[in-house]
């Protein structure tokens, strides 16, 4: 199957890239990719994306915009004050990349709903607010084998990685970095964000995503941490924990439920 | 018994590690939950990366500082 002369035009700089390429541009048109959270890192990944052509966006957020919001998550304004996230970026990027099939789920992902929500996708971010949600989120990736693209933002601090323990198991997974006993001292709400901190660090999750969409190689097993005070990266390699409570026992051996606990093990965060 | 030595008393047993850029000197033997109490840093909000390396926190208690160690502690980030 080839580029239509339509989609040539319009994904031009693309296609141009010695790495993308009709190819490249065909797997981002059959690509399912999930994002979980669309607060300010979810608005952004999912425009680029919807943007360039990713085939098929789940956007998953029960949380419904307030006015603190808009510095931020640019795809609202006022009037869409009171209305659910997830099904109003729905409609406004339907509108503006009418290619890209979108669809909003407006629960919350939780134990009842996550196998069915994430199992199947080609890729999923993790954008949300909450640390029992990232837990959950990091369970399931590894039961349904999807590769994790994780970051956070709070303050002037970004937090960005990749897990993904079918090609980089030794790297481990995001409770492996952040056990789920470990104390949250830094959210959005508690301690403030500029949008472009935001955006830095969606830009880059989003960038990561498309590669890895792309085969272009990507960096496996790195944590980025980005200060946007002194505008510096730092960049670590990450561990696996065998003692890690989600991936732990498994160094071996392949991937099966019943060695992955279950996820009521895991703590619950607040908003 | 404190593990933080003074620039104007250091014995031979004091080594030197650098914490998120900045130089310390310790006395040998001390552990990175020690070095994280000296510090006054809560164990459980941060996570630490050892010579570029993450060092998990089950390796924590294990762990001891050595001369010319290069660490980073850094707060978990949850916000999106």
């Amino acid at each position: 199957m080839s580029v239509s002369n339509a989609d040539f035009l319009r994904y031009s700089r693309q296609i141009l890239l010695p790495d993308v390429g009709e190819t490249g541009q065909f797997d981002l048109f059959q690509a399912h990719v999930a994002i979980v959270g669309v607060g300010g890192l979810g608005n952004l990944v999912a425009q680029y994306l919807a943007a360039a052509g990713v085939g098929k966006l789940t956007l998953i957020d029960d949380d419904k915009i307030e006015l603190s919001n808009l510095p931020r998550q640019l795809l609202f304004s006022d009037k869409d004050i009171g209305e659910y996230k997830s099904a109003t970026a729905v409609l406004k990027l339907s509108n503006a990349y009418p290619g890209c099939n979108l669809q909003a789920v407006t629960d919350k992902l939780s134990e009842h709903n996550r196998q069915d929500l994430l199992a199947h996708m080609e890729l999923v971010f993790d954008c949300t607010d909450d640390f029992g949600t990232r837990q959950l989120i990091n369970l399931t990736c590894l039961q349904v084998k999807a590769p994790l693209i994780t970051a956070a933002v709070a303050n002037f601090s970004g937090q960005i990685f990749m897990v993904d323990m079918e090609s980089a198991p030794d790297s481990g997974c995001y409770a492996c970095l952040f056990p789920q006993d470990s104390h949250i001292s830094q959210t959005c709400q508690s301690v403030g964000v500029l949008g472009p901190m935001v955006g830095v660090m969606a830009s880059m999750q989003a960038l990561l995503g498309m590669n890895l969409l792309l085969g272009i190689p990507v960096p496996t097993g790195k944590l980025l941490r980005f200060d946007g005070r002194a505008m510096q990266w730092r960049e670590a390699s990450l561990s696996r924990d065998l003692q890690c409570h989600v991936c732990g026992g498994r160094v071996e051996q392949p991937r099966s439920q019943s060695q992955i606990p279950d996820s009521s093990l895991l703590c619950e965060g607040g908003h | 018994m404190s593990h933080k030595i003074s620039a104007s008393n250091r014995s031979e047993t004091s080594i030197k590690v650098m914490l998120n850029d900045e130089q310390i000197f310790l006395s040998s033997g001390l552990n990175v939950p020690g070095l994280l109490q000296l510090q006054n840093i809560a164990a459980s909000s941060v996570a630490l990366v050892r010579n570029g390396q993450v060092l998990p926190k089950s390796r924590w208690k294990e762990t001891l500082c050595r001369d010319g160690d290069q660490f980073e502690v850094f707060a978990l980030v949850a916000g999106g």
